[in-house]
């Protein structure tokens, strides 16, 4: 765990709920700048349903989340983008008919100060800044190792890169805080642990924050520094991953009271 | 021989025309197209010009409907709105055709702002049907509007005047020997044309046609990743009507007089038909599928006249038999359109001696 403790994302008391049912209730975390936190919790637990309400999908009901002090509820996504927060999305969401490159170059749209007059025109306004942002783009492409599939259209492409696409779109944004919604799922051991380095990269090269939700317990022990629990839109543990494997109450959620 | 060149700088990447072969197009292109008004006859310029009309149309609809993935059934009313535009400004206030297209085009693009917010709150279907009822509304306000005003439901066009090979023609732009009135059109048709294209390519390699795309392919993801997607849809329908509109305006240069007749639903349908013919999402696609759409239906047309059908056929009858099948079987054997044709090519002469 990074030593400054400095919190750069704070969620306190977060309610949300549809038409009766409570995704999230009372939810509160702290995620400390640089770090790697995790949110595991069971199918239904309300993990993405956080995601959602902190990159401004969902309006949660109470609470507030607050990045860097600046309040995020009631933003609209484009502004929370704007902001500093980008998401890996569970199921790849990337823009199929775009090629890898473009789909980059879209990660980074938010940072552009030429408007629609002088794309139309292709003043040398629009002209300097697609190829300052294009090196960026080629940056995360070294880093990801996506060079040979650059002008290829993601609708092609295999699960597993396309993982690493929705990744390297993310990190084009140059965001404080990333979101990633089980990255893992669906890859293989190689891809997984290919990801894991990745990860590993973001925090300690870019020294960016992360949250990550994730399934699979082993990896989000070996990674994160901090885990939370969800369970039914209440978080039942906090802390540090070995401590929070060792909780009975996460055992109980995730196997059951007969445990 | 390498086929492609080495790209060393992004701006190259960018380039419109990044190799040889591009270039070598480009000398052909302005050959034929700079050759073609004085070699092809009265009938040959009639079709360039309402093909060159199609093209500045259907580029405004893909940008709509292909970039941004909103389909309009209204494109027709600013096609209209252009017409009806000029008509007005250059009959009564004795504007030039200069100022009086642009004009037709911003006429256009407010009304097409208007549908904008429409589009924010409706998808696919459900905003065709509202733009039909825009389309409805347009020619239902234009029909009586003009009733009232001029106590007809037509107007003549005065530009057309300075273009025709009519010695009676209005001012200005009469045979002054050198060029007949039909190749003065063609020529400022080009340039129109020319224009158009550039700015949707433009519009399609940077950010506002990625923003565009990635709300037409999936509009809460591009949220969440910056694209303020009403904005972006306000940018596609405002462009999209200016272009709609001024290839109005270019219609009413090449007809005598405007009437409310050809700006139905028919004519909206035929932008979407172009759009998808020439393969959707590019300006390629826009202008090649606007090219064939009114250069095969005329070709249909003669081809229909040597064919065996009734006596009671008339030609028009049996160009729409033979044109609409083809349409339907073209696209079910390639449905990129015409796009999907031309990349087999390149990919062919790229691999090239090898199969794939």
């Amino acid at each position: 765990m990074t030593d400054g403790n400095r919190a750069l994302l704070e969620i306190d008391g977060l309610e949300l709920s549809f038409a009766g049912i409570r995704a999230l209730d009372g939810v509160s975390l702290s995620v400390t700048e640089g770090a790697l936190q995790a949110v595991i919790g069971p199918n239904g637990a309300g993990k993405t349903s956080l995601f959602n309400c902190v990159s401004g999908a969902y309006r949660p009901q109470k609470g507030s989340i607050r990045l860097e002090g600046a309040e995020l509820i009631g933003q609209r996504p484009h502004h929370i983008a704007a902001l500093g927060v980008a998401r890996m999305f569970q199921h790849p969401a990337l823009f199929q008919q775009l090629t890898v490159q473009e789909n980059l170059l879209l990660g980074r749209h938010h940072r552009y100060q030429s408007r629609w007059w002088h794309d139309a025109l292709w003043t040398r306004k629009a002209r300097d800044e697609e190829v300052a942002h294009r090196k960026k783009v080629e940056e995360i492409i070294d880093f990801l190792d996506l060079e040979r599939v650059r002008k290829t259209p993601v609708m092609i492409l295999p699960y597993g890169i396309l993982k690493r696409v929705e990744l390297g779109r993310a990190l084009c944004a140059e965001p404080r805080l990333l979101l990633l919604d089980e990255p893992a799922a669906g890859l293989n051991q190689e891809e997984t642990e290919a990801l894991a380095r990745y990860m590993l990269d973001v925090k300690e090269q870019m020294g960016i924050t992360q949250i990550l939700i994730e399934h699979e317990l082993r990896f989000v022990l070996e990674l994160a520094d901090r885990v939370a629990v969800l369970d039914f839109g209440r978080k039942i543990a906090d802390g540090l991953p070995r401590a929070v494997a060792r909780d009975p109450a996460v055992t109980e959620a995730y196997l059951g009271g007969a445990a | 021989m390498p086929t492609r060149k080495l790209v060393t700088r992004y701006e190259d990447d960018l380039a419109l025309f990044p190799d040889r072969y591009h270039k070598l197009g480009v000398v052909a292109g302005v050959v034929i197209l700079g050759l073609f008004p004085f070699l092809a006859g009265a009938y040959g310029l009639t079709v360039a010009h309402a093909g060159m009309i199609a093209v500045v149309g259907a580029i405004g609809m893909m940008i709509l409907t292909g970039f941004c993935g909103q389909v309009s059934l209204g494109h027709a009313a600013f096609l209209a709105l252009g017409a009806y535009t000029v008509a007005i400004l250059g009959g009564t206030f004795g504007w030039p055709f200069w100022l009086a297209l642009p004009v037709g085009g911003l006429v256009a693009a407010g009304v097409g702002l208007l549908v904008g917010p429409f589009a924010l709150r409706l998808e696919g279907l459900y905003l065709a049907i509202v733009t039909v009822g825009l389309l409805f509304l347009v020619d239902h306000l234009l029909r009586n509007g003009l009733d009232i005003a001029y106590g007809k439901d037509y107007l003549t066009v005065p530009m057309h005047g300075w273009f025709v090979d009519d010695p009676s023609g209005l001012g200005g732009f009469r045979d002054d020997g050198l060029l007949s009135g039909a190749q003065k059109l063609y020529f400022l048709f080009l340039a129109l044309v020319l224009g158009t294209a550039y700015v949707s390519k433009n519009v399609q390699r940077s950010r506002t046609g990625r923003a565009m795309m990635a709300v037409r392919d999936r509009d809460l993801a591009a949220e969440v990743l910056g694209v303020d997607a009403a904005r972006t849809k306000f940018v596609a329908f405002g462009l999209s009507s200016f272009f709609a509109g001024i290839a109005g305006g270019m219609y009413a240069f090449a007809h005598p007089i405007v009437t409310l007749e050809p700006f139905g639903l028919t004519m909206s349908v035929g932008y979407i038909a172009m759009v998808v013919l020439g393969g959707a999402g590019t300006t390629f696609g826009a202008v090649w599928g606007a090219l064939a759409f009114t250069l095969l239906l005329p070709l249909c047309e003669v081809a229909g006249e040597h064919l065996p059908f009734p006596d009671a056929f008339s030609s028009e009858n049996r160009a729409v038999i033979l044109f609409y099948p083809a349409l339907c079987l073209f696209l079910v054997f390639e449905p990129l359109g015409i796009l999907g044709i031309w990349l087999r090519i390149k990919r062919y002469f790229m691999a090239w001696p090898f199969r794939y």
